[in-house]
């Protein structure tokens, strides 16, 4: 009878020392906190980085209004961009603070600002979709 | 293969993948809501006593593999499916389409931390928001997918 011994793989090993990085906790920490205001913000103020115009599959940078003739503007992929890239600056700043500086922000804001930011996200397709028909 | 035919797999392989990740964080919801105790007993029992914390990385694979294609047809998708959705009236339709896109974007953005919790699951002062965290990401993955299905019923591709 034979038996083997399995050896953790690359991959394991790096995600384990990953799960295991206090700075990569401040990162995901910091990161996860600012993305629902950092897409709130990039809603209400239209903020996206880059607006995309399907039909004739045009990029311009920041904010752009859809061309007569050429179909609708698109902002979500934007907003979307400009909050990974923020949020990616942030959760590095934050890295760079001393260590017990993060670890004072109350936890449950992780799930409780999803759920705010939503109120407002939601107040605002009101008038344009569900105050019709 | 026709366009549309390219388009439908692609939307049947975002379904699908909406499937997975669905199923995975429904699992792990139940499991930290209605922690079991022993591994035995009738369907609801097994259902909960998943070992949740395995599905960590599943699940944000899902989330952004899922996310990714979602985000490939919403081009094809303001174009063909909501110009024609609009013009029939179906406007509350539409708009919780646009709540959808919203709360799995602010999924993905929260995906840092809840992998982070999870991979640190024996490490108490994360037993609450983890347990919350994965609450709020499993409803915003129901609250997408009736969405995603109410909008297909209303005008697939190809309709």
């Amino acid at each position: 009878m034979t038996t083997t011994t399995s050896t953790p793989s690359a991959t394991q090993s790096s995600s384990a020392s990953l799960a295991a990085s206090a700075r990569f906790g401040t990162f995901a920490i910091v990161f996860s906190l600012a993305a629902p205001v950092v897409y709130l913000l990039c809603e209400v103020l239209s903020l996206p980085l880059f607006t995309y115009h399907p039909a004739t599959s045009r990029i311009d940078f920041g904010w752009a209004k859809g061309r007569s003739g050429e179909g609708p503007a698109m902002y979500w992929y934007g907003w979307t961009a400009t909050m990974l890239i923020v949020c990616t600056v942030l959760g590095w700043l934050a890295t760079l603070l001393p260590d017990g500086v993060v670890r004072k922000i109350p936890l449950a804001l992780i799930w409780l600002l999803p759920i705010l930011a939503m109120i407002p996200l939601a107040w605002a397709l009101y008038e344009p979709f569900w105050s019709k028909g | 293969m026709s366009v549309n035919t390219f388009w439908t797999i692609l939307l049947i392989i975002h379904g699908l993948l909406a499937v997975a990740l669905l199923g995975a964080l429904t699992h792990q919801a139940v499991a930290v809501l209605m922690p079991a105790r022993q591994a035995a007993g009738n369907f609801v029992d097994r259902f909960r006593a998943v070992p949740a914390a395995g599905y960590a990385t599943a699940v944000c694979v899902l989330w952004v593999l899922t996310f990714i294609i979602g985000a490939w047809i919403y081009a094809k998708f303001r174009i063909y499916v909501r110009i024609p959705i609009e013009q029939a009236g179906y406007w509350k339709t539409q708009g919780f389409f646009e709540l959808k896109e919203h709360a799995v974007t602010i999924g993905l953005g929260v995906l840092p931390a809840y992998w982070y919790f999870w991979k640190n699951a024996r490490d108490p002062q994360y037993d609450s928001v983890r347990k919350w965290l994965t609450v709020l990401l499993a409803g915003f993955v129901w609250f997408g997918f009736l969405v995603g299905h109410v909008i297909n019923n209303v005008r697939g591709f190809g309709s």
